[in-house]
C-alpha cells in the first residue's frame, strides 16, 4: 500500500506531465521547445556555478582545504531544505488537500503520513541534487574518490537534511496556522520571509574584495556553521577522511532522530488534518461600498488581491523587486562601499556603477514573472474567465499591467535612490527610467506569451504552478536572455555613442522588439484561449 | 432565444461528446436537460457558454453565433458550472463586484441586486469574509447571484441545485418563473426529475451525446413518469 500511494502521490505531483502542464507524448513540438528551453538553462546554471565552483575548488585545493566543499553541499542542501520545507510541510502533512479522499479509505494514517514525507523527501533530495551537483563535481575532481567515500558520500547525503526538515515542519505548520487565524497575517507571513530570504542572501554574498570568486567571502562562514552544527563536520570528516564512526554518528542520529519524529507527529497530522484550515472572518455586518470600475482595472485589482493573498505567490515573483528596494534604500547609508557591494553581489567587476545598477534593476525585473504564471493560477476559475463577456486579450492585459505595476514604481524610486547615493545626473536617471520601463514591458509581454504557450491550468498546489512549472522556468531564463541581448546592444553602442544616450537607444529597442510581442497578444491571444478547456 | 443546430464536439476526435444535437428554446421557456453521467450535458452546456469551442454545427442566441459574436452573446447569458470553483482569496462582495464590473453594472444597479438576492439567499452578513471560509452551499449561492446582477436574457446551469439548502432551491425555482415571466429562458441539467416534471415546461433527454428525446415535458411524460421514461430511454440499447 505504501509503494502505491507513493507512486500514486508522485504522479500526482512531479511526473512529467504535471511539471509540464501538458501531455507530452501529444505536444511533441511544444516539448522538444520547451526541452531545449530546459537544456540552455540547466546549461546556463551549470555553467555559471559549475565554473564558479570549480575555481573555487582550486583556490581551496591550494589551501589545502578542498574538503571545505563538503561543508558547502551541507550548507545548500540546508539552504534547500529550509525553503522546501517552510513552503511545502504544511500542504503536504499538515494540512493535504486530499484529506477528504484518504481518510475514509482503510489505510493505516500512518502509511499516508509516511509516503506523504517520502515524496517531499524525493522533491529535496531532486532540488538539492541539482543545486549541489557543480560542489560534487568540483569536490571530486579536485580530490578524488575512492569506493568507500563515494557510499559514505551518497548516504550522508540522504540523512543530511532529515533532522532539518523535522525542525523546519514544525516552522511551517506555524507560519500556515497563524496565516489562517489573523485576517493580516498573509502580509505579515510574506514580511516575514522576505526578512528572511534578505538575510539569508546577504550571508550568501557576505562582501569580499573584488575582482575575488565571490564564493570565497563564504569560507569562513561555512566553516564556521560546520564547526556549529556538528553533523555537518561528520559528513566532511567521514567522507573526505572515510571515517566509519563519523558516518555512524550522522546515520544514526538522524536516522534516529527521523524516525522518531515520524512517530511523535502522527497524532498532530491526524489532528491538524481534521481540523482543517480556518479561515479568519470578519464579525459584524458593516455597510458595503458599491464602486464600479472598468473590466481593466478590475482584473488588476483582483490580480493585487491574489498576489497578496498568497505567501508562496508574492515571496517568489515578489522577490525582485523588494530585494531591488532595499538595496536602494540600503546605498544611501554605504555609499561609499556601494561600487565594492555590487561588484560582490553581481559577480562582475570593472562596469560603470550605472551599468550595474540597470543590471540590478534588469535581474530584478526578470525575477517578476507574473504573467508568466497567473494566467496558469486561474486553474479551476478558468471556466469564469471564459464564460465572461470580456476579450481573452483584457485578460492578459490586465495580468501585464498588474505586472508593470508591482515592478516598475520599485524601479523608479531606486534609480531616484541610487541616483541621489552617486549623485547620477538627472537626464541620465531619466533616460534610466525610460529603459527600465520599455525593459519591463518587453518582459511582461513575452511572460505573458510564454504562460499562453505553456500553460498549466490542472494542479492541486499553487507551487506547482509558481515555482515548478515549465512556464516559470521559461520566464527567469527567457527574462536573463532579453538582459543578455541588452548587454550587448550595450557594449556594442558604447563604442561610438556617450553613455547616457546608449540607454535611450537601448529603450528604443526594446521598444521596436516590443511590437512583434503586442501583435502576438493582439492576434493570437484569442486562438489560444480556444484550445483551453475550461 | 437559444438555438442549437447540429453540434458535433469530440475531445480526442473518437468519441463524440456531442453528436449532431439541435435544441430550440424560447423566450420564457424553462428548459430541463436530463441525462445519465458523462452523456454531453455539461459539454453542451459549456459549447453554449462559449467555454469550449465546438468541431462542427451552430449556437446561435437572439440571432448571435457564439462562434462569431462571443462577447456579445456573453452579454446576454449567464453561466453556473456544477461545481463553485472561484476566487477563493476574495471576499464574497469583491467577488461580485469583480463581476459587476465585467459586465458594467452600474452602481446603483448591483447594489439593488446584490441587496436583493443577498437577503433572498441569506449570505448578506458573509459577503465581506473570504470566499474561501464559505461551504459549498454558500459558494453555490454566490455563484448564482453573480450570474443574475447583469439580469440575463439565457440563464444556463449545470446541476444548479447540488448543494443548496431546501429553503434555496425553493428560491431559485422561484428566481426562474419570475424571470421566464419576464422574457428570460432558463437552460438546465440536473438529475433530479422530479423537479423537471414540475419546473420544465420543456425537457431533452440526451443519451451518449444524442438527444434520445425532446419537446414539452408533458408531452414527453403524457401519463408515465420522467423517471419511467428516463430508464426506458436508458435501457434501450
Amino acid at each position: 500500500m505504501y509503494f502505491k500511494l507513493v507512486s500514486l502521490f508522485i504522479k500526482e505531483n512531479i511526473s512529467l506531465k504535471r511539471l509540464m502542464g501538458f501531455d507530452v507524448k501529444r505536444s511533441k513540438a511544444k516539448a522538444i521547445g520547451i526541452g531545449l528551453a530546459i537544456i540552455y538553462a540547466l546549461a546556463v546554471f551549470v555553467g555559471a556555478f559549475g565554473y564558479m565552483f570549480f575555481d573555487l575548488g582550486k583556490i581551496l585545493h591550494d589551501m589545502g582545504q578542498s574538503e571545505l566543499l563538503l561543508s558547502f553541499i551541507c550548507i545548500y542542501m540546508l539552504g534547500m531544505a529550509f525553503f522546501i520545507t517552510l513552503f511545502r510541510a504544511s500542504g503536504y502533512l499538515f494540512y493535504y488537500k486530499d484529506y477528504d479522499i484518504l481518510a475514509p479509505l482503510p489505510i493505516h494514517p500512518r502509511t499516508i503520513l509516511f509516503a506523504k514525507m517520502t515524496v517531499l523527501m524525493i522533491m529535496l533530495y531532486l532540488t538539492s541534487f541539482l543545486f549541489t551537483l557543480p560542489i560534487l563535481f568540483s569536490y571530486i575532481y579536485w580530490n578524488g574518490m575512492t569506493i568507500l567515500s563515494g557510499i559514505y558520500m551518497v548516504i550522508g547525503f540522504f540523512f543530511l537534511p532529515l533532522v532539518p526538515v523535522a525542525l523546519i515542519s514544525f516552522l511551517s505548520l506555524g507560519v500556515a496556522t497563524l496565516t489562517a487565524r489573523l485576517r493580516h497575517a498573509k502580509i505579515i507571513s510574506i514580511i516575514l520571509v522576505f526578512v528572511l530570504m534578505i538575510g539569508l542572501f546577504m550571508i550568501m554574498f557576505s562582501v569580499n574584495e573584488v575582482d575575488q570568486n565571490p564564493l570565497t567571502g563564504q569560507i569562513d562562514l561555512f566553516k564556521g556553521i560546520a564547526k556549529v552544527y556538528l553533523p555537518f563536520d561528520w559528513y566532511r570528516i567521514a567522507v573526505h577522511q572515510e571515517s566509519l564512526p563519523h558516518f555512524m554518528y550522522l546515520v544514526l542520529s538522524h536516522g534516529i532522530l527521523f524516525v522518531l519524529y515520524l512517530f511523535s507527529i502522527q497524532g498532530l497530522v491526524a489532528k491538524t488534518n481534521q481540523k482543517g484550515v480556518r479561515v479568519a472572518m470578519k464579525h459584524g455586518v458593516s455597510a458595503i461600498r458599491y464602486i464600479q470600475r472598468s473590466p481593466l482595472i478590475s482584473i488588476v485589482q483582483k490580480e493585487f488581491k491574489k498576489f497578496f493573498n498568497s505567501v508562496l505567490y508574492a515571496t517568489n515573483a515578489g522577490f525582485g523587486p523588494i530585494i531591488l528596494l532595499v538595496a536602494s534604500v540600503a546605498s544611501l547609508f554605504f555609499q561609499s562601499k556601494l561600487e565594492s557591494i555590487l561588484s560582490e553581489a553581481m559577480g562582475v567587476g570593472g562596469l560603470p556603477l550605472e551599468i550595474m545598477i540597470l543590471l540590478l534593476i534588469g535581474f530584478s525585473l526578470a525575477m517578476t514573472y507574473t504573467p508568466a504564471i497567473s494566467l496558469s493560477l486561474e486553474g479551476k476559475q478558468l471556466w469564469l474567465i471564459k464564460s465572461l463577456p470580456i476579450q481573452p486579450k483584457t485578460v492578459i492585459y490586465g495580468k501585464i499591467v498588474f505586472n508593470m505595476l508591482l515592478a516598475v514604481p520599485i524601479g523608479i524610486l531606486s534609480i531616484l535612490l541610487f541616483g541621489i547615493s552617486l549623485k547620477i545626473p538627472v537626464i541620465n536617471q531619466l533616460l534610466m527610467i525610460l529603459l527600465v520601463i520599455s525593459f519591463s514591458g518587453l518582459i511582461s509581454f513575452f511572460d505573458a506569451i510564454i504562460n499562453l504557450w505553456t500553460p498549466k491550468f490542472n494542479f492541486v498546489n499553487d507551487v506547482e504552478v509558481i515555482k515548478q512549472s515549465a512556464s516559470a522556468f521559461l520566464a527567469i531564463f527567457g527574462g536573463f536572455a532579453w538582459m543578455a541581448i541588452n548587454g550587448f546592444v550595450y557594449v556594442q553602442l558604447d563604442k561610438y555613442v556617450s553613455g547616457s544616450l546608449v540607454f535611450g537607444l537601448m529603450s528604443v529597442l526594446n521598444l521596436v522588439l516590443l511590437i512583434p510581442l503586442v501583435w502576438l497578444i493582439e492576434t493570437k491571444t484569442e486562438l489560444f484561449f480556444r484550445k483551453y478547456q475550461g | 432565444m437559444l438555438i442549437i443546430e447540429n453540434v458535433y464536439k469530440s475531445y480526442d476526435g473518437i468519441k463524440k461528446a456531442c453528436n449532431d444535437i439541435s435544441l430550440t428554446i424560447e423566450e420564457g421557456d424553462i428548459f430541463g436537460f436530463v441525462g445519465h453521467n458523462g452523456a454531453g450535458k455539461t459539454t453542451l452546456l459549456k459549447s453554449i457558454a462559449g467555454i469550449i469551442d465546438f468541431d462542427e454545427g451552430n449556437i446561435t442566441v437572439s440571432g448571435l453565433s457564439i462562434k462569431k459574436e462571443p462577447l456579445r452573446v456573453k452579454k446576454m447569458i449567464a453561466y453556473i458550472p456544477d461545481n463553485p470553483d472561484i476566487y477563493e482569496s476574495l471576499t464574497g462582495i469583491q467577488y461580485l463586484s469583480f463581476i459587476a464590473d465585467i459586465f458594467e453594472v452600474s452602481e446603483e444597479d448591483r447594489q439593488r441586486e446584490i441587496e436583493k438576492y443577498a437577503n433572498l439567499f441569506e449570505i448578506r452578513d458573509v459577503l465581506q469574509n473570504p470566499i474561501s471560509s464559505y461551504s459549498h452551499g454558500m459558494k453555490q449561492k454566490l455563484v448564482i447571484i453573480s450570474a443574475l446582477i447583469h439580469q440575463p436574457k439565457l440563464l444556463l446551469l449545470d446541476e444548479p441545485f447540488v448543494g443548496l439548502d431546501p429553503k434555496a432551491s425553493f428560491q431559485l425555482k422561484e428566481i426562474f418563473k419570475e424571470m421566464c415571466d419576464q422574457g428570460s429562458a432558463i437552460f438546465f441539467s440536473t438529475h433530479v426529475l422530479e423537479v423537471v416534471e414540475k419546473l420544465c415546461n420543456k425537457v431533452a433527454i440526451i443519451k451518449q451525446g444524442k438527444i434520445v428525446a425532446e419537446g414539452d415535458t408533458q408531452t414527453i411524460i403524457k401519463d408515465q413518469s420522467l423517471e419511467s421514461i428516463f430508464m426506458e430511454i436508458q435501457k434501450e440499447s
